[in-house]
Order: structure tokens, then C-alpha cells, then sequence
């Protein structure tokens, strides 16, 4: 199946991406392309449409204008065999975990199996345990997955992300809201991942800490379109003060202005009739 | 107004002082407070000028309402089609192209709508049969015609009351929970997840639903029906001092087949509307929690509702039809 592209052309492509919602635009005008086994942080304020360009990868939202390719495909005018083709070559991990709650860890990861191929189920049962090992969660495939941690969760979605072998892996902040130890741990993972099976990585992440220890490549988004791509060295030097200032850490200003503050408002009242 | 002998203020006297100069710019007064210091200043200087609010715009008239709610309507209608248009694919097409449904899913269903069902239809089904005996008796009895106990609770139960309450129960039941958990993976993203799987979610979630509820509900409905006739034949036996073998050829010779067939067909038509209509629901679900809430009190309210309209349009035509 790999074969169908080749290996120097970009296994994701977007070029002019216009989506959103109703009449609502989240995203207006978003390209960029992911070669072959690396790893993409597409990374930008809340709001921004990170999210919204993974949806439109896997063909759960249509654009609204422009075009995105995944293996050199469009997922919007493929037919239904097709598609679940595409899918099969794509895993995606959600933000909490959405694992389905009415069946346990280890049936989760084995439902795209059970689902899409014939083989027995003591071999699906190998593969389960396996993947479970591989992202640290061994011996929990009995478990519901609401007896699992915050932190357990994103890992066993990841490893129903990473169950089918994908070539493509769309992570939806992985490391958000986790403490810094199980964060990491997860980005290691992931980079794990990515060199041992060559997988591309389309990661939604806002985390600093994860950027610097997974990205090849950033894309960061502002107000619908790409402020700036780059890799992180690139990004730390970028003639963008947001861009840099991103990258240095810094906290944006929220003080207000001092001549718009209640103490110069007391300090200098407008005369009733400048203030009409 | 001097701050200086001010050591501290907190959020309201910051609030207040905004307050102030509001009300003395409204009432034309100049008002200006100085020797603010230290923990004043600081928090002064935090907290933004005030502005008198703005007017409030005025809301939607009625014609820009009329429009909206209609274009929510047309909305709704789309994806009610879309939806039963994907059920009866997925649900009659795709098995004939090699695609079946989840077979253990629609016996799982078939486990949680139908045979969990038993035990709340056993006891409403037999204390409507015992209302019903009960309430002919007092009347048929004054004439003499005891017997005709066994005609009005036959029919009743069989024609109307037995498929029309066990639909109310099942939509009680099985309507809000299909529309809970459908409306609860919306909002974990497990819907989502499914796409991302390949796994088409009419498929994997609607079609064996529909399938256990349309083999569930005629079931049950005829199940009610015996319970219901068997509370009548408890009165009828205990309180009309009635013989069992009158009471039960009575029964037999005021049923016809049609009007157990008028019964199943209705239960089926019920199932449907509730499947179709928790499913609706769930999965048109917007906003967390809340919206979970509101879509399993739509289900109900709207699968009883149309259950109702089902109903009268049977009796109506077999009325017309004979």
C-alpha cells in the first residue's frame, strides 16, 4: 500500500486551505506540506484552527475551499472503499483519549481489527498487548476506560492510534493538561515511534516543552492562517516579534495600558462635558 | 477625594470608586481621588477606566426569528433524512454487498431494550389488564353481561393498549438511554474516533439498534398483550366469579387475526419512531453535559409524541378502511 507514494513526495499536502463550520471560517488560508517520516507541531493560540486543519485530513470536515492531499489523495472525493483505505494508512489520537467507554482498553484497540480484517482473535489479543507495551500501559487491556488516569488515557489512545501500524499518525494535544514527567514520557514515545516504524507525525500541541523535544518541523497558525513555518531553530530566530517571543518563553503583556487605567481615569476626571 | 491615610484596598473598593466616577460624570460632577500609594496605586493602576454600557442592541425581531427557526427546521428535516437515507443503506444495501452490521452489537441491544424490558411491561401490562377488567366489570355487570369483560379487555389490550404501552415504556427506557449514550460519544469525541477508524457510525451504532428494536418490540408487545388479557382473566375468575373456559373462549372468539396484526404493525411503526428518534437525538447533540440532558428529554418527549400521532393515523384509517 505504501508503495502508491513515493518517497520523496510529501505525504501531506494542504495549499490554500479555507474550512470552518456553518458560515463560521475557522481556518482562511492555510498551506503547508509534511514529508515522509517526520514530525510536524502545528502549534498557535486557542481558537486558531489547529484542530480544524486535522479534521479536514481525515475527511471529517469538508473544506470550503482550497486542497488537502494525504498520500496524494483527496479524502473529499474519494468514494467509501477508498476512504476507509485512506483511513487505514492514518491513525489519529484524540485530546481526552475518546475511547469508547462501553468497552475495555484492550477491545478498543483491537476494534479497527475486529472491524477491518479476519484474523483470529487470540492473534488480535498478541497485537493488543503489544501495542499496550509499547506505549507503557501493559497488563491493562481488561480495564475500563474509565478506570484509567487522565495521563493512562491519552496513552491507550495512542495506542489504538498506532494499532493498524499507520503510516500517518495525527496526534490532537497529546501532553495537554498532563504533569511534566508523563508529558514527557509520551513525547518520548512518540519520537520512539517515529524512528523505529519511519512514521509521519502531524502533532496539535502548545506545549513548549514537547515542541522542542519532537519537532522537525513547526507550523504556527494565527487567526486562521500560518504566521510561520520553520523548524525550531529557524522559529527562535524568526523576524516575527510573536513568533520569537513564543519561543523565548515570554508571557504576552495583559497589563493595561496605564493611560486607559482607573487610577488616570481618578487622576485627571473628564469635565462633564468633554465626557458627553 | 484624598487616598493618602488609604493603606489597602480590595476589589470592591476598587469597584466602588469605578462606580463613583460613573455616577459623577452621569450627574455632571467632577470627581478625582489623589494620594493614592503602594498597594492603592498598584491596584488602581490594574484596573481598567469604566465605561458607561453601551445600549444593548435590541434582539431579533419577529421576522428575523420566523427565519431563523425556520431554516433550523429545514435543517433538522435534512438531517433526519440523511439519517434514515444511511440507516436503510447501511442497514438493507451494504449486508447485500458483503458489509454486515455488527452481529453481537444488535444481540447486546437486543439484550438491554427487549429482555431488560420484561420485568417494568410484565407489571404495567398486568395492572392494566386488571384497570381495564375492573372498570367493565362495575359498568357490564348493572346489565348482566359479565361476559363482555373478556370481549372489551381482548380487544382493548391487543388492538390498542398493549403495542401503545409498551411503546410509551420502551421510549421511556431505551429512547433516552439510545439518545444519552449516542449524545455522550458525541461529546467524547468517540464518534469521531469511529470515523477516524474507517468504522461508519450508522453502522457501527444506528443499524443494530434498529435491528434489535424491530425484533424486540413486536416481541414484547405480544408478550404484553398475554399479560394484559391474563390480568382480565384473574378479575373475571376472583371477582366476576366468571368460568376460566368461558372467560378464555370469549377471548378467543372476540379476537380476530387482525386485530393482532393491527397491534404488530403498529409496534413495529412505534419501534422505529423511537430508534430513529433517540438516534436523532443523541447524535445532533450540541454542548457538553447540558445538551446530553436536553436531547434524552427531547427523545422521550418527541418518540411519545409521534407514537401518538402514529397511533391515531392507524385508528384512523382502519376506522376508514374498516
Amino acid at each position: 500500500m505504501s508503495d502508491a507514494t513515493p518517497q520523496n513526495e510529501p505525504v501531506v499536502e494542504i495549499r490554500n486551505l479555507r474550512a470552518g463550520y456553518g458560515e463560521k471560517v475557522i481556518v482562511s488560508d492555510v498551506s503547508f506540506a509534511v514529508p515522509r517520516g517526520r514530525i510536524v507541531c502545528l502549534i498557535g493560540g486557542s481558537g486558531c484552527g489547529k484542530s480544524t486543519v486535522v479534521r479536514t485530513l481525515t475527511g471529517q470536515l469538508r473544506p470550503m475551499a482550497g486542497e488537502v492531499r494525504v498520500f496524494g489523495q483527496n479524502p473529499h472525493s474519494i468514494d467509501e472503499a477508498g476512504r476507509i483505505a485512506l483511513l487505514r494508512r492514518m491513525g489519529m489520537m484524540f485530546q481526552a483519549g475518546a475511547l469508547l467507554g462501553s468497552m475495555s482498553v484492550g477491545d478498543n484497540i483491537a476494534l479497527p481489527y475486529r472491524e477491518h480484517t479476519q484474523l483470529p482473535d487470540a492473534i488480535i489479543r498478541r497485537i493488543v498487548d503489544a501495542k499496550l507495551a509499547l506505549v507503557g500501559l501493559p497488563g491493562t487491556a481488561s480495564l475500563m476506560p474509565a478506570e484509567l488516569s487522565g495521563g493512562m488515557r491519552k496513552r491507550a489512545s495512542l495506542s489504538r492510534a498506532i494499532a493498524m501500524d499507520p503510516e500517518l499518525l495525527l496526534c490532537d494535544e497529546p501532553s495537554a493538561g498532563l504533569d511534566p514527567i508523563v508529558a514527557a514520557g509520551i513525547d518520548v514515545t512518540m519520537r520512539h515511534l517515529q524512528r523505529s516504524l519511519n512514521m509521519t507525525m502531524i502533532v496539535v500541541t502548545h506545549e513548549l516543552a514537547s515542541i522542542e523535544l519532537i519537532a522537525d518541523y513547526v507550523v504556527m497558525l494565527k487567526d486562521g492562517k500560518v504566521r510561520a513555518q520553520g523548524t525550531v531553530a529557524e522559529l527562535k530566530q524568526s523576524a516575527i516579534d510573536d513568533v520569537r517571543e513564543f519561543f523565548a518563553r515570554r508571557p504576552p503583556d495583559e497589563q493595561i495600558d496605564a493611560g486607559q487605567s482607573l487610577l488616570a481615569a481618578l487622576s485627571a476626571a473628564p469635565s462633564p462635558e468633554t465626557a458627553a | 477625594m484624598d487616598l493618602s491615610a488609604v493603606s489597602s484596598i480590595d476589589s470592591s473598593g476598587v469597584a466602588a470608586l469605578a462606580e463613583g466616577l460613573l455616577l459623577a460624570i452621569d450627574h455632571g460632577v467632577r470627581f478625582t481621588a489623589i494620594g493614592a500609594e503602594g498597594q492603592v496605586k498598584d491596584a488602581l493602576l490594574r484596573a481598567p477606566a469604566p465605561h458607561a454600557e453601551a445600549a444593548t442592541e435590541p434582539g431579533p425581531g419577529y421576522f428575523e426569528r420566523l427565519g431563523g427557526n425556520t431554516q433550523r427546521a429545514f435543517a433538522a428535516a435534512r438531517d433526519l433524512s440523511q439519517l434514515l437515507a444511511d440507516t436503510l443503506y447501511w442497514g438493507f444495501v451494504a449486508p447485500l454487498r458483503g458489509r454486515l452490521p455488527p452481529f453481537g452489537k444488535t444481540t447486546e441491544q437486543a439484550v438491554r431494550i427487549g429482555a431488560d424490558a420484561l420485568g417494568i411491561v410484565t407489571l404495567i401490562a398486568f395492572l392494566l389488564g386488571l384497570i381495564m377488567a375492573f372498570q367493565a366489570a362495575h359498568q357490564l355487570r348493572q346489565f348482566g353481561a359479565n361476559i363482555f369483560v373478556a370481549n372489551l379487555v381482548g380487544v382493548a389490550i391487543v388492538r390498542e393498549l398493549g403495542p401503545l404501552m409498551t411503546a410509551i415504556i420502551v421510549a421511556g427506557r431505551s429512547g433516552s438511554a439510545i439518545a444519552a449514550e449516542l449524545g455522550t460519544m458525541v461529546v467524547g469525541e468517540e464518534i469521531d474516533a469511529l470515523q477516524t477508524m474507517g468504522i461508519d457510525p450508522i453502522r457501527y451504532l444506528v443499524v443494530p439498534r434498529v435491528f434489535a428494536i424491530t425484533f424486540t418490540q413486536p416481541s414484547l408487545t405480544l408478550y404484553a398483550n398475554a399479560v394484559g388479557v391474563f390480568g382480565g382473566f384473574l378479575i373475571a375468575i376472583f371477582y366476576l366469579d366468571l368460568s376460566a373456559t368461558a372467560y378464555i373462549n370469549q377471548t378467543i372468539a372476540a379476537l380476530t387475526l387482525g386485530d393482532l396484526l393491527t397491534g404488530l404493525a403498529k409496534s413495529l411503526c412505534f419501534a422505529w419512531v423511537i430508534v430513529i428518534t433517540g438516534c436523532f437525538c443523541g447524535l445532533r447533540i450540541k454542548g457538553g453535559a447540558v445538551g446530553v440532558g436536553h436531547a434524552t428529554t427531547t427523545a422521550v418527549v418527541a418518540s411519545i409524541f409521534a407514537i401518538i400521532v402514529v397511533d391515531s393515523i392507524f385508528t384512523t384509517l382502519a376506522t376508514v378502511f374498516g
